[in-house]
């Protein structure tokens, strides 16, 4: 006799609802139930197992991938700056010492009057001086003294002086926090962050006015609210995040264990949050 | 104590589908036909506690109510597939199935008035396979009707465990144990209704939702 339990909770049993069938069809029928019941959330396991394996390798590939990335637009950042050293030492310094080296040679000369000897000597100091200087600019381009003399602030408060006597462009910067905690070598990446940002605005934004505040996130996290009233651009639009800018400012987050945000739009400006 | 947890059941579902039908209108097809389907079980329910008080053979409500529920969970879990192998193959035995056994019914008639173990197994076999196939698809996306489709599972896996083994021990003549598990099949009908009622609470309370 099998008699078949209700599915949901009010229907009346009783003999006359059973139905009758022989033993054998009964272990039959559950034994085949059990079966077919086991295979399914067998199978359902297996091949979710199966998934979630594939979605992590897929997720340690993009990283993998993304990591790369970072390493070519370091390196690359890298060549451009040696590049930018190179021209820089040849345009400013080299051209000038080859006159200097000239002039010399003059001086070696007999029959100079003392006024040519003069002009010669005034010449060669002139130079040096100028070659002094520049060197002086390229060392001060490589590694602000400002920034290991009096710290982080110091140093801002310099690029948004320097930014702002070009006049093409106004900085307002207040800062909330105390960057005592911050080691040395974050405090020189988060300027450099800011500098990337301050020339990205300028070169390609046309921004005029750009506000830097550092302040307090709400997870108690110190971070960096940066705005501009540029062009702005599509956040969303990927190419807009493959520049070497865009890369270097990423890596250098990546290094400071921070996290950065964009939110723009056309013509609506730029405002990057980073944390750190 | 089955009467009261079976009781406490049913007042979860109405009280489930209220829920639901309060985010009717702004929410999407999927939402839309779970909800049908909660005021369908829960006529074919109140109708099933009202007729015990007045006939002998309610038989005919559980049935309809079988049918329903697999007809209207397929078509929820098939508004959710993505895949049109997968829809083909739903739509196939969404119409075959509901077929097959009405065929069952118009030969044998007296089968309306009797417990179907195909009909009880055939349905939730499918629909466990359904569910399966939904939580392997949102594995990595979105987790649409998460919470539901987990307890609907629960459900219909212990239900159908508890009826395969029912019928064995009616085969062993074992009255008394199988009347203490038919209180675990409500139990896991209770379950299923909580994991419902868990599920708008966590995503439609305050949002609607728009696709």
């Amino acid at each position: 006799m099998v008699q078949k339990l209700p599915p949901k909770t009010n229907t009346i049993m009783n003999t006359k609802t059973i139905q009758i069938s022989d033993f054998d069809d009964v272990v039959l029928f559950t034994s085949l139930g059990f079966v077919l019941m086991a295979l399914v959330l067998i199978l359902f396991f297996y091949f979710s197992r199966k998934k979630i394996i594939q979605y992590e390798l897929d997720k340690r590939d993009m990283i993998i991938a993304h990591q790369k990335q970072l390493l070519s637009s370091i390196i690359n950042t890298q060549e451009l700056e040696r590049k930018r050293i190179a021209q820089d030492l040849h345009d400013d310094i080299s051209s000038n010492l080859n006159i200097v080296s000239l002039n010399s040679y003059f001086l070696l000369k007999e029959n100079l009057s003392e006024t040519e000897t003069a002009e010669i000597t005034n010449n060669i100091i002139s130079l040096t001086k100028k070659s002094l200087e520049n060197s002086r600019r390229i060392a001060h381009d490589l590694y602000p003294p400002v920034l290991e003399k009096f710290g982080l602030e110091a140093g801002i408060r310099e690029i948004c002086y320097d930014f702002s006597t070009t006049k093409a462009v106004s900085i307002d910067f207040k800062n909330d926090l105390d960057f005592k905690n911050v080691s040395q070598e974050n405090q020189v990446q988060i300027f450099r962050i800011l500098q990337e940002l301050i020339s990205n605005s300028m070169r390609h934004g046309k921004a005029k006015n750009i506000n830097i505040h550092f302040t307090t996130s709400k997870d108690k996290k110190m971070c960096c609210e940066y705005t501009d009233n540029g062009i702005g651009f599509d956040a969303k639009l990927a190419e807009n995040q493959k520049g070497l800018g865009m890369k270097n400012i990423e890596s250098r987050i990546n290094f400071i264990g921070g996290f950065i945000e964009f939110e723009s739009k056309p013509n609506k400006g730029l405002k990057a949050t980073f944390s750190f | 104590m089955t009467n009261i947890v079976g009781r406490i059941a049913v007042v979860c579902l109405v009280f489930a589908f209220f829920l639901f039908l309060s985010k009717y209108k702004n929410n999407n097809k999927t939402f839309k036909i779970y909800t049908i389907y909660l005021g369908a079980i829960s006529l074919c329910e109140i109708s099933s506690t009202i007729s015990k008080c007045f006939v002998k053979n309610n038989l005919i409500i559980a049935h309809c109510d079988t049918i329903l529920q697999f007809i209207l969970i397929s078509l929820f879990f098939a508004s959710m597939f993505t895949s049109e192998v997968h829809k083909k193959i739903l739509y196939f035995f969404l119409v075959v199935l509901p077929l097959f056994l009405m065929t069952r019914f118009a030969i044998s008639p007296e089968l309306l008035f009797k417990y179907d173990n195909i009909e009880t197994f055939s349905t939730s076999m499918f629909l466990i396979v359904y569910a399966a196939l939904h939580l392997y698809n949102i594995l990595n996306r979105e987790k649409k009707f998460f919470y539901v489709t987990v307890g609907l599972l629960i459900y219909l896996v212990g239900s159908t465990t508890i009826v395969l083994t029912g019928n064995l021990l009616i085969a062993l003549n074992d009255m008394k144990l199988y009347n203490k598990i038919w209180l675990f099949n409500i139990l896991f009908y209770l379950a299923y209704q909580i994991f419902v009622i868990f599920e708008w609470y966590k995503n439609y309370r305050q949002k609607p939702t728009l696709s």
